[in-house]
């Protein structure tokens, strides 16, 4: 392989730029023993903001993918449109953190995040499973820290415990996939992988080895059955943190698994150049787990009092919204019925997880706030928000109709798009599993609205000292801005979903 | 050309956005409740006078080529086929109005009863007037699942803020009843998608023609649940009395008066002109699950203490009919169920405005602590008394004509079907009578009625508005059918 040279290395300068602020908060904290969070506020958001700013300066002339460090990374429109939103979800969790998360050091909470954030940048160029391992594990590993932030609580030691050690063994899983795809194939490179899979077929070993890869981002996306860490690991966690989490972590690994299925599997493209056979089995497995991820993951979410375990499973169930648009693999011709290879789910998966961040987030955002004012995470905290404070209640309501997904905002939109792709290619059973399962998930979901709104304050939690109304400043922004973007993006979403389209089409697959 | 090319406005856009550009931000600046509920007033009596310039401007001379008129178009979603397109037609025109004049009403009454969270109910009564709207002057399909879904939310709110003691089981109950028929039609609207390329509704019935009767098979389940949860149609109507008694007076109106009719519309602009196979094959199905519940209803009615479940009931007692017009193949039948559904929302509504009127003063609303309320109410008495013969479909008054038409539809279809149906106009006759009987005529048996004031004039001039129309119907039936016959003869040639 070649050597690395200098020009490569301007190309994933945010990754660089995240990561420096990363150790110059650490710095920062050991040097200074400063923990003052206006500054660590200051670096943390400067570089994701240059970060931003670089990347969108810094794109390949002809606007397709460029493949750097000998094939390591690629800079394309996939991975310019998850960095991009990574470093949205990024800049709002340290935003989010900042106020009102007592008794944590923020400086390294804060620089924590970044690592992890560079970690997801990563992965969004990823075509080589060494690199994309890496990316991961960097990602994933500052998360498992972060579960754990408020040491002091028995229970976020607990849940980090849980996560770690159900993180590494989904690790070890995935590695021995990787191992076992490399002894078959003998390549590391993506592109490569989808024709070496032809040549060796749809052989046992073969799918044994594609098995244990799915099974590795089983759990690291929080799909059924591989699922049961999430609920605890989101309770455990401190609340805000618990928004990143659940955002940041599972959309990198989506984005991940959709570049490993899409080029390393040969999903798109297949009429090419991958085997037929492993692209079928590959995409019935991934619809079987998604309908069991969306069956499990709202039926349970129904008998969840607290609000954080609920938002858990509720957000296992769009883990299946989003494998759904992975399983769609084919294009079935209307008046023929001829089927051709062709990953028609894609852009749907790209759209879901950018319009899912801004939902999930604005509710766990809401969560801590109320947290915050009542000391609880039961959903009967919520009771009497609006007239309490009605901004961070009407948003909340926004966020709960939005992961719902009733029209005009953007969760329906997601939705719309990802059955559109399923009905088109002849998967109408999985469209019908998504639409009733997300009649089940209103259930839960309007619950927390009956509280808000309908709910007066009771006389009995009065009794026992009236909760604050009070909002931080910072919460206010996030909540406004993650609430505005769940409205705004349905109503006039449209560049977003063509932004998602053509990001596939210029992208590497 | 049509009236339209004269004023060169784009007059649905206008019609649909009102409430939401100017009332809400007036809503939203309005200090006290009486300047919050006179905005939103406002606000719904513009949407109204808008809906009576369509109304007055729309073509009445059938002519394919202008079977939509005031067509508005614009690209909206481009990576999905979805656009912004308006239009109405004769199956859509009467709908436009029948929203544009519940609304000001609903308003004007609000301000009377709704005493806490006023600007909230006021946001929500405009969001509802735009879906509302929406849902009748849309021609995307996507758009209109969209107004469809949307004004699920303020009435869902609106039913769990305002409502009665059981109103947060009631209004869970309606959404997700309504959200369960929905989402079914959703999966068939991307399956018409998928097989017609496009998601114009004005484009699809043609290239339905010769598609797999299959297709239409799975697309007409999906379309029946979705439209007979929201009309209801037995046996799909356990929501509707739960939603009416716990729903405010407002609300109750607005449920009554137009979200029953979606489901009806649905039937006439989506499953007949798209699925015609299927629902010539299941025709007769149709029919006895129409008289079924014009009967069921009829007696279920009879039977009910509450005024308002009794309401509830007459209200699938009458749908019954309307959809027994629609099923009936005849344009005669379908004629009769467009004017009895206009009809059904005016008369209706105000006899749920009717009910909230008792309700305020004396509370209750069970048939028994009433009674004798001519003695104090004799305003009121001649109001219901008006309302309570157009409901039983008294001639020369609107339901009648309604009613009528739908009946000689039924005997085209078959005897037994239209002797069937004609009992159920004998049970409205009594259970209605009986109830005006036992509320109003007699002495007064409730002391605690003794002081009850009659309506004021607010509540009048409501009950005079929907009144008007209700005569206008009834004795001149022929300014509202020749605005949809034309696009009623399309539905069955």
């Amino acid at each position: 392989m070649g050597e690395v040279n200098a020009a490569d290395l301007t190309w994933i300068l945010p990754e660089i730029i995240v990561a420096g602020s990363a150790m110059l908060l650490l710095l920062w904290t050991a040097i200074l023993r400063n923990d003052d969070r206006w500054w660590s506020v200051s670096i943390a958001l400067g570089a994701n903001a240059t970060a931003g700013i670089v990347m969108a300066l810094r794109q390949p002339i002809d606007g397709g993918a460029l493949e750097i460090f000998s094939g390591q990374l690629v800079i394309d429109g996939f991975s310019t449109f998850f960095r991009a939103l990574f470093l949205v979800v990024g800049s709002l969790a340290v935003l989010t953190v900042a106020q009102r998360f007592e008794r944590v050091p923020f400086t390294e909470t804060a620089a924590t995040l970044q690592f992890s954030l560079s970690g997801m940048l990563l992965m969004a160029g990823a075509v080589d499973w060494v690199t994309a391992f890496i990316a991961l594990e960097l990602m994933a590993v500052p998360v498992y820290v972060l579960t754990a932030m408020t040491r002091f609580r028995r229970d976020s030691v607990e849940a980090a415990m849980k996560y770690l050690v159900l993180g590494a063994f989904a690790t070890a899983v995935l590695v021995y996939g990787i191992a076992w795809t490399y002894g078959l194939t003998g390549t590391t490179y993506f592109p490569e992988l989808a024709e070496r899979i032809m040549t060796v077929g749809a052989s046992p070993w073969m799918l044994f080895a594609i098995g244990l890869i799915l099974v590795g981002f089983g759990f690291k996306v929080a799909a059924v059955p591989f699922h049961a860490w999430t609920p605890d690991a989101y309770q455990g966690a401190p609340t805000p943190l618990a928004a990143f989490i659940s955002v940041g972590p599972k959309v990198a690994a989506v984005a991940l698994l959709a570049r490993v299925v899409g080029l390393g599997f040969g999903f798109q493209g297949a009429d090419t150049g991958a085997d037929p056979a492993v692209v079928l089995n590959v995409a019935l497995a991934i619809a079987i787990i998604a309908s069991m991820t969306m069956i499990v993951g709202n039926l349970v979410a129904i008998s969840q009092s607290n609000i954080k375990r609920m938002l858990g499973y509720s957000s296992i169930a769009h883990t299946g919204y989003m494998l759904v648009g992975l399983a769609a693999v084919t294009r079935v011709e209307a008046d023929t019925g001829f089927a051709s290879f062709d990953f028609v789910g894609l852009p749907s998966v790209l759209f879901y997880g950018f319009v899912y961040a801004f939902m999930n987030f604005g509710a766990f955002a809401v969560a801590h706030v109320v947290e915050y004012q009542t000391g609880s995470n039961e959903i009967s905290a919520f009771r009497g928000l609006m007239q309490r404070s009605p901004l961070p209640a009407a948003a909340m309501a926004v966020f709960m109709l939005g992961l719902t997904g009733i029209p005009p905002l953007t969760g329906f939109f997601g939705k719309l798009y990802i059955l559109q792709a399923a009905v088109e290619s002849d998967l109408g059973w999985l469209a019908i599993v998504l639409v009733v399962t997300s009649v089940v998930s209103a259930f839960y979901y309007l619950r927390v609205i009956v509280q808000m709104f309908m709910s007066d304050p009771d006389a009995e939690a009065a009794s026992d000292g009236e909760p604050s109304a009070e909002v931080a400043d910072l919460h206010t922004a996030v909540i406004t801005a993650t609430a505005g973007a769940t409205l705004a993006l349905g109503i006039v979403g449209g560049g977003i979903l063509a932004w998602a389209q053509s990001s596939v089409a210029t992208g590497l697959f | 050309m049509s009236g339209e090319a004269a004023l060169n406005l784009p007059l649905l856009s206008l019609l649909l956005w009102l409430p939401l550009i100017i009332g809400i931000p007036l809503v939203l600046l309005a200090r006290t409740r009486n300047l919050q509920a006179l905005s939103a007033f406002g606000a719904t009596l513009a949407q109204l006078i808008l809906a009576i310039i369509i109304v007055i401007t729309f073509n009445t001379e059938f002519d394919p080529e202008l079977a939509y008129q005031h067509g508005e178009f614009a690209e909206w979603i481009p990576a999905l086929g979805i656009n912004y397109k308006l239009g109405v037609d004769g199956i859509s025109i009467l709908m436009v109005l029948l929203t544009g004049i519940l609304g000001p009403v609903v308003a004007a009454t609000s301000w009377l009863t709704i005493k806490t969270r006023a600007r909230e109910f006021f946001l929500n009564l405009l969001l509802l007037q735009t879906g509302m709207m929406g849902v009748f002057v849309t021609l995307d399909f996507i758009l209109f699942y969209v107004f469809w879904e949307m004004m699920l939310i303020p009435m869902y709110l609106m039913i769990g803020i305002w409502g009665g003691e059981r109103r947060i089981y009631a209004t869970i109950k309606f959404f997700l009843y309504t959200f369960a028929g929905s989402v079914l039609m959703l999966v068939a609207i991307l399956a018409l998608r998928f097989n017609t390329g496009t998601f114009d509704i004005e484009a699809i019935p043609a290239h339905m023609q010769d598609a797999a009767i299959g297709l239409q098979r799975w697309v007409f389940v999906a379309f029946l649940l979705a439209f007979a949860i929201k009309v209801p149609m037995f046996p799909f109507h356990t929501w509707l009395p739960d939603a009416h008694v716990e729903a405010p007076t407002g609300g109750s109106v607005l449920l009554a008066g137009v979200l029953l009719k979606m489901g009806a519309y649905g039937f006439l602009r989506f499953m007949l002109p798209m699925t015609p196979d299927a629902v010539a094959d299941l025709r007769g199905l149709l029919i006895v699950l129409s008289i079924v519940a014009i009967i069921y209803g009829a007696l279920v009615a009879m039977v009910q203490p509450d005024l308002k479940k009794l309401i509830a009931y007459s209200s699938v007692s009458h749908m019954g009919f309307v959809t027994l017009g629609i099923f009936s193949g005849s344009q005669t039948g379908i004629d009769g169920a467009i004017i009895l559904m206009m009809s059904h929302g005016l008369v209706t509504g105000a006899l749920f405005l009717a009910v909230g009127v008792v309700y305020d003063r004396a509370h209750t609303r069970q048939i028994a602590e009433l009674g004798g309320l001519v003695t104090r109410m004799p305003a009121y008495a001649v109001a219901l008394g008006f309302f309570t013969l157009a409901s039983l479909g008294l001639p020369m008054l609107s339901s009648f004509v309604g009613e009528f038409l739908v009946l000689v539809g039924a005997f085209d279809y078959g005897i037994g079907a239209g002797v069937t149906a004609a009992i159920g106009v004998v049970l409205a006759a009594a259970y209605m009578l009986w109830m005006y009987q036992r509320v109003v005529l007699g002495r007064l048996r409730n002391d605690a009625l003794s002081s009850i004031s009659d309506m004021n004039r607010v509540e009048g001039a409501a009950f005079a508005a929907l009144a008007v129309l209700v005569l206008w119907i009834g004795i001149y039936p022929a300014t509202f059918i020749d605005m949809i016959t034309g696009a009623t003869a399309g539905l069955v040639s």
